[in-house]
């Protein structure tokens, strides 16, 4: 029998026994509901880094400011007509670019950096995850040994007196330090060629589920002075946010506290948090450096509250912490009764072009838009702003009147492309609905058509909605998931649960893409879910092949809305994008379940993820193939049925892609031509950011960080791991 | 005594072995880091029915052919099936092999043994 047959022939078996699909969704029995305070000391972070490298210093700070007003923002986008109660289908306004001003003239500045660096979450300020070395190649890359780890220690599978830990950082090259952020709110500086620990700084923030059911942390943010002055402190700072709104930013040379930023080396960003207070600022993503400006979002808590603070992203000098300039992007007039379409991740810059260009997450609540029927055209969007004014070049609305929780969740990824003999200065945009946008990126304008299409616009159970008449559709790429037509039952889940998936598949309901939720019957079919599509490792790309890789999840899940009295006598738990969740202030609270069957396996057709690349010149797919396998209690499954993915990938000069992301906590090299595995190693728990590739005195290094998300499975971890060729 | 003789021969010796190789090799994946099964339910279920391989191994020596031994084979048998099928998904291709040298434990059993029931009729 060949391998394939063996697998077909024991899956059944293995399902059985395993229960397996309850892992590629699994609800984290352990993670607190957001908002429920948890007993935490918050001087128990007594975990130092252990294995090969021992805790250092560790230097203190504690401290809190108290809030001042907020600059006045100029940036608001206008308020709504004056025929607000008879709102229009916003798809009109917004099909094209809102676009502020013209074509920007470049500087000079070259958007690939000439020198490998990795200073930044995502690689490089343009999101390109690329690195122009060339030691490790195709040809050598299955010679790749761990050449050091560390376990910091900073971990909690939230059995204990501490929330679950979310480990999403990409670590950081610069200074010759390796700088790394963890869940616990502390800073570990590296050395980049043994792990050994050069500082260490606790934050000491309450580690506690504020704003998050778990402790995430994104890793750490590195700035430089330009023209550095001699023996003074903090001319080159790490900054490191906290989940209670904290940014701390500390010498990048000793990890003390510098003097001159904010407080004594920390900001309150939630001093601006004064509209709605209902929850913290927390700032778990690293701010983005560039130039003198830190910029700033924040993330939130829009599953349980429609009222929530408004989104806001913040300019602060990276010296000093004073506010330069600030951006809403909720009209002034429903800022009370809506809230976040806010930035809580990554955000990449141009600095030639001097913008910065931001993901904007949905408004609040996720699921019912009632409260927010006028117009929000930053909200769901890729927004341009100028680096130094913070006012609006040009905007891009992915999802009009956003009520699937699609926030865009990924810095999109700014390409140099050659398309028909012309070059343009492009913009992809990864999104959770697997739709890749390219766009101009000076003017937001479509590279390849961006079509308004018609979609469903519900069955008239679910009061006060407004829906939007139609959403953009990109004709190139390809839809990285097929959401042209319901997903197909997966016939041995069905078969195994006597038809059960098939039932719950016609009790959906299901009207094409962006279906609205509603208060019938098991709800609706999602598909893609809020975790599905691309996430917040987005799109990698190579410059020399015109190249973009990008990895998917496909999840399907159901939504359902609850009218409130309902809602209170059948709400349950919930979990990491799964369960019951309240929609305060709105009139009905939701659910999201996986649609899975009674043993717990995916009622969907595999493959449950996969990797793509795309060919820039042409906008085709280059190639795609499962990504990873699922696991279950060990068992791994087939590779050929995938995995579902979080976290994302790193390219190569040389050719290569780098990536974590899989359930069964791999990190993997493949061939960027061909998408041929040419090497892979365990970890403890999967890599859910992108790697990171430096090099330090002439060696080569690629850095996973194993950190793991219960949205993959309940596994966590604290390892660093860090690999080269040996040598000679 | 015929029954003597067969009893004190080494029928199942391989059966024994190779479920206490794999049982060795499910407790090395399991406790070990990074062999992508460490501490999981799925290594812990292979290090028992390695074990419960061995036991019964142990047990067919001992017992006279009747009911009881066919009843043993039998669940050696699945267990080795169970517990090869549980290997290939958990990715321990040692303990695939150390089943395959149960099963040739199992079938060096069943053939001994009608060897020894063939020539007690002769005799």
């Amino acid at each position: 029998m060949n391998r394939k047959t063996v697998s077909l022939a024991f899956a059944l078996a293995f399902f059985a026994a395993a229960g397996y699909a309850q892992d590629t969704t699994a609800t984290d029995s352990t993670a607190t509901d957001s908002g429920t305070a948890t007993s935490t000391d918050s001087s128990s972070t007594d975990t130092g880094t252990s294995a090969t490298t021992d805790t250092g210093t560790t230097s203190d700070t504690s401290t809190d400011q108290q809030a001042d007003n907020p600059a006045a923002n100029e940036n608001a986008p206008p308020g709504p007509d004056a025929n607000a109660d008879q709102p229009k289908p916003v798809a009109d306004s917004v099909a094209q670019p809102m676009l502020a001003s013209g074509p920007r003239e470049r500087n000079g500045t070259p958007l690939v950096p000439e020198q490998p660096v990795w200073n930044s979450f995502h690689g490089q300020l343009s999101a390109q995850k690329y690195s122009p070395l060339t030691q490790i190649n195709p040809d050598n890359v299955g010679d790749l040994e761990k050449v050091w780890q560390v376990h910091t220690g900073d971990v909690s599978d939230g059995s204990g007196d501490k929330p679950a830990t979310v480990w999403s950082a990409t670590p950081i090259f610069a200074n010759d330090t390796l700088y790394i952020g963890t869940p616990f709110y502390r800073v570990l500086a590296l050395d980049p060629a043994t792990g050994e620990q050069k500082w260490a700084f606790d934050t000491k923030s309450k580690l506690e589920a504020l704003t998050q059911p778990a402790l995430k942390n994104r890793g750490v943010a590195y700035w430089q002075a330009e023209n550095p002055v001699a023996g003074k402190v903090c001319q080159k700072i790490v900054y490191i946010g906290t989940m209670d709104a904290q940014l701390f930013a500390l010498d990048a040379d000793t990890g003390k506290p510098c003097p001159d930023f904010g407080d004594d080396g920390v900001l309150n960003v939630d001093k601006w948090n004064t509209v709605n207070d209902s929850f913290p600022l927390s700032v778990l993503q690293p701010p983005t450096v560039a130039g003198n400006h830190l910029i700033l979002g924040w993330a939130g808590q829009d599953w349980e509250s429609a009222e929530a603070p408004p989104g806001a992203v913040f300019s602060v000098d990276a010296q000093t912490g004073e506010l330069q300039w600030s951006f809403e992007t909720l009209p002034e007039n429903i800022r009370r009764k809506t809230g976040t379409a806010n930035v809580w991740t990554a955000m990449s810059v141009d600095p030639g072009l001097n913008m910065v260009y931001l993901p904007v997450a949905s408004p609040s609540p996720n699921y019912w838009g009632g409260n927010r029927t006028e117009q929000i055209p930053y909200a769901t969007s890729t927004t341009a702003l100028d680096l130094d004014t913070g006012k609006v070049v040009w905007s891009r609305q992915w999802v009009h009147h956003d009520i699937w929780d699609y926030d865009i969740n990924s810095a999109p990824t700014l390409m140099d492309i050659t398309v028909d003999g012309k070059e343009i200065p492009a913009l992809m945009q990864g999104t959770k609905m697997g739709f890749l946008f390219v766009v101009n990126r000076e003017t937001g304008e479509d590279v390849w058509p961006i079509e308004e299409r018609p979609v469903p616009q519900g069955d008239g159970t679910v009061k006060g909605e407004v829906y939007a008449k139609t959403q953009p559709f990109p004709t190139k790429p390809a839809p990285l998931l097929d959401q042209s037509k319901k997903p197909e039952v997966w016939g041995i889940a069905d078969l195994v649960s006597g038809g059960a998936c098939s039932k719950l598949f016609d009790n959906l309901t299901y009207e094409g893409m962006y279906t609205p939720p509603t208060t019938k019957g098991e709800g609706t079919l999602a598909y893609p879910d809020s975790a599905g599509g691309v996430q917040w490792g987005g799109v990698a790309f190579d410059p020399d092949a015109q190249i973009a890789v990008v990895n998917t999840s496909h999840i399907v899940q159901y939504i359902k809305l609850w009218e409130r009295q309902d809602y209170e006598q059948n709400a349950g738990g919930s979990g990491n994008e799964n369960g019951f969740y309240p929609q305060k202030g709105a009139p009905y609270g939701m659910s999201l379940g996986n649609a899975l069957n009674s043993l717990g396996m995916p009622c969907w057709k595999p493959p449950f993820g996969e990797l793509v690349a795309i060919d820039m010149h042409t906008g085709d797919v280059k190639w795609r193939k499962p990504l990873g396998s699922s696991q279950k209690y060990g068992f791994f499954m087939p590779e050929s049925m995938g995995s579902p993915t979080i976290g994302g990938p790193a390219v190569t000069k040389s050719g290569l892609i780098f990536i974590g992301a899989t359930m069964d906590a791999k990190a993997r090299a493949y061939d960027i031509q061909t998408g041929k595995e040419l090497w892979s190693s365990q970890l403890e728990a999967p890599v859910v950011a992108n790697p990171a590739i430096y090099e330090y005195k002439g060696r080569e290094y690629v850095a996973f960080i194993s950190g793991g998300n219960s949205i993959l499975k309940p596994t966590v971890g604290d390892m660093v791991a860090v690999y080269a060729l040996p040598e000679n | 005594m015929a029954h003597s003789r067969s009893a004190s021969r080494p029928r199942s010796i391989l059966i024994v072995l190779g479920a206490l190789v794999g049982a060795a090799i499910a407790i090395w994946n399991f406790v070990t880091p990074l062999t992508g099964v460490t501490g999981t339910f799925g290594a812990g279920l292979v290090i028992a029915s390695s074990v419960l391989i061995a036991l019964a191994g142990i047990v067919i020596q001992l017992t006279e052919p009747g009911a009881i031994r066919t009843i043993l084979r039998v669940l050696v048998a699945l267990g080795l099936l169970g517990t090869a099928a549980a290997a290939y998904f958990l990715h321990e291709w040692w303990l695939i092999a150390a089943m395959g040298v149960v099963l040739i434990g199992l079938i060096y059993d069943i053939a001994s043994s009608r060897g020894a029931r063939s020539k007690g009729a002769y005799a």
